[in-house]
């Protein structure tokens, strides 16, 4: 049997910009996994999300869904329905002109899971499974609330009974009281559908929370991966390491520093990394193995041994 | 704290278009303090911080009830000539948003400049601007004052927003969600400045946050707000370690501290929105204590603790309860 989902080398680069988007990335979602991809703004989490699901063809590497490259799945073929996405924006992602029901019949109709009698019905069934209440099953998005929203977004990606859900940070728009009520469903519904989750997120608590194995992203590079209780624990890259501490309320180990480098061939981190040394500026480092992770750094020890700097200091680099 | 506060605010309600945003906002702090005013999407807070920077009037709502006391200035009774001495040098405001807040067509340096010509006639605008951008921080400000807002990242902007409000050299700061479009590793800074500016200036601050990690780390004092009202307030170690109101309790177990994989307790339901208030406790639909009483009559804050205050009947109880155990026990 082959991987259900797998991501091999991918890079992206969007038209004629210098730097791609997505530079190497390699994962596997093995079947009823959690897989957590991190880092802020433009690391490169979303592109990751749509090349996982198809919608985005990578400019390099590529990605097997059941062992076939999304290139040569037709859009009709049943390998299609097994990879859904979740969306960030619960209220974007839905027609405002459709009922909650049908948003999910039409998935229903055009995968041919039900037929047309029965597909209201069936559309009800899913949405009291991802607990939309009764009387909200008819509404249109604007009379929902951002939770319901949400709640719609994940009935419709069940629709066609998926293996593998990608979920593009599917809480970071609601508010705390509800973010849990949505990850309590996700948490059940792996368990009840057997579902492989792949969830993108800025929070770390989140990921924590949700994953067994995590990706940690920065300017579209993979810099550590591995199981995710490890890297929250022991952190082996200095930018892991940066976002744990950053968290409000935490001690601070390290500090990210700005050294106004401009360096396009070095470590894609080497501006703010507090253990700059010479060898970082020549090339990025690839991804190595080391205490039972993945770190794409040279000095992995001295960040697990929470050394504070190596030598020579960065003014002197 | 001090016999006099500098900002007090008692029973504020808000009415805009004959809703109310705001039933009951009441805290107050003290010179070099700072509030976490807390809450979710809807639950008053932004509209808490019009009213302190005079700004309710723009948008055609009135304060209908309570005061809001800065010193000994009555601020819901001025007029907005009366503003014009206040606003910017004793209340500045750093509002949300950080790129909306910037006019996109004008440099950095004229930005600043125009606020330092408005609020500090005295000084000379360019090397007080440079001033400000250096006490916020700003990597090479020298350089920033000749680029546009689009050409600074997001946590820079931020840096500049604050600086536009320290510009009049306020004694009140009201940053409105000062961090949160930014990253985590430029939140951190922002948050050490923040609380730096207070150290070296002695400016109080409130800061509108829905991140009760935020409060923990740099706010002495905390509000939380529901459904237009303040139901718990007090020092932000006793709040947020021994939370009386159950709204702040949920809130503190939604943070994700548990064991990975378990369910997350959670609050039923949604927060209530501007038309769908219900009668007695706002949160007694999604209360998992409430009791008929909750239903029927609104409660207000009643001081539980030293400095502690919170508005739940339960937790009212709670503490008589206590007290009768305790003086049987005398």
């Amino acid at each position: 049997m082959p991987v259900p989902l797998a991501a091999r080398n991918v890079s992206v680069r969007f038209g004629s910009a210098a730097a791609p988007a997505v530079s190497d990335v390699t994962v596997e979602i093995e079947t009823g996994s959690a897989t957590g991809i991190v880092g802020e703004s433009g690391s490169g989490k979303t592109t990751v999300a749509r090349v996982l699901v198809g919608s985005l063809e990578p400019t390099t590497g590529e990605v097997l869904v059941s062992g076939r490259r999304w290139a040569e799945v037709h859009r009709r073929d049943p390998v299609r329905r097994s990879v859904q996405m979740v969306f960030q924006d619960p209220y974007g992602a839905l027609n405002p002109w459709q009922s909650a029901r049908r948003t999910v019949a039409e998935v229903l109709l055009n995968w041919r899971v039900t037929d047309r009698p029965s597909a209201a019905a069936r559309a009800a069934e899913l949405l009291q499974e991802v607990g939309l209440s009764e009387e909200a099953i008819d509404r249109r998005p604007a009379r929902l609330s951002g939770g319901q929203c949400q709640r719609v977004g994940i009935a419709r990606a069940l629709a066609c009974s998926p293996a593998i859900l990608v979920a593009d940070e599917p809480t970071s728009s609601l508010d705390v009281s509800v973010q849990g009520q949505i990850l309590n469903l996700l948490i059940s519904l792996r368990e009840s559908r057997r579902l492989a989750l792949v969830m993108i997120s800025h929070d770390l608590s989140v990921v924590r929370y949700m994953t067994d194995v995590a990706l940690v992203m920065y300017r579209g590079h993979v810099l550590e991966r591995g199981p995710t209780s490890l890297l929250l624990s022991q952190p082996s890259h200095p930018y892991t390491r940066a976002l744990i501490d950053s968290i409000p309320g935490r001690e601070q180990v390290s500090r990210l520093v700005d050294n106004g480098l401009q360096n396009d061939s070095g470590c894609v981190f080497a501006n703010r990394c507090a253990y700059l040394c010479e060898d970082c500026l020549a090339q990025q480092p690839e991804l190595g193995l080391i205490d039972g992770r993945l770190v794409a750094c040279l000095h992995p020890q001295l960040v697990l041994e929470k050394r504070p700097l190596c030598s020579p200091s960065p003014e002197s680099v | 704290m001090s016999p006099s506060p500098l900002l007090d605010v008692s029973g504020l309600a808000i009415e805009l278009h004959g809703r109310m945003p705001v039933t009951e906002a009441t805290f107050s702090l003290s010179e070099g303090s700072c509030i976490g005013l807390v809450g979710e999407t809807g639950c008053g807070k932004t509209m808490t911080c019009r009213a302190l920077t005079g700004m309710l009037s723009r948008i055609g709502a009135v304060a209908c009830a309570g005061r809001v006391l800065l010193g000994d200035v009555d601020l819901l009774g001025l007029s907005e000539r009366g503003w014009g001495e206040i606003r910017g040098r004793q209340v500045a405001l750093v509002p949300q948003g950080s790129l909306s807040g910037l006019n996109p067509v004008r440099r950095v340096g004229k930005q600043l400049r125009e606020a330092v010509a408005t609020l500090d006639p005295g000084s000379d605008a360019r090397s007080r601007s440079l001033e400000l951008l250096t006490q916020v921080h700003m990597p090479n400000p020298e350089g920033v004052l000749g680029l546009y807002p689009h050409e600074l990242s997001g946590g820079m902007r931020q840096r500049v927003m604050i600086a536009l409000g320290l510009a009049g050299r306020p004694k009140l700061l009201v940053a409105d969600e000062p961090t949160t479009a930014v990253d985590v590793t430029v939140q951190r800074g922002i948050l050490e400045l923040l609380q730096e500016l207070r150290d070296t200036t002695g400016m109080a601050q409130v800061l509108v946050t829905h991140d009760l990690g935020v409060v923990q780390s740099i706010a002495n004092l905390v509000a939380v707000m529901y459904a237009g009202a303040v139901v718990e307030s007090g020092q932000a170690a006793d709040v947020l370690t021994t939370p009386r109101h159950p709204y702040t309790r949920a809130l503190l177990e939604a943070r994700l501290m548990g064991e990975p994989g378990a369910l997350i307790v959670t609050i039923p339901g949604n927060a209530p929105g501007l038309d769908d208030r219900p009668s007695g406790c706002p949160f007694n639909p999604r209360c998992p204590i409430a009791v008929k009483k909750c239903l029927r009559e609104t409660p207000h804050l009643e001081e539980l603790g030293a400095m502690h205050l919170a508005a739940c009947w339960r937790a009212a109880e709670e503490d008589r309860d206590e007290g009768r155990v305790m003086r049987q026990v005398r």
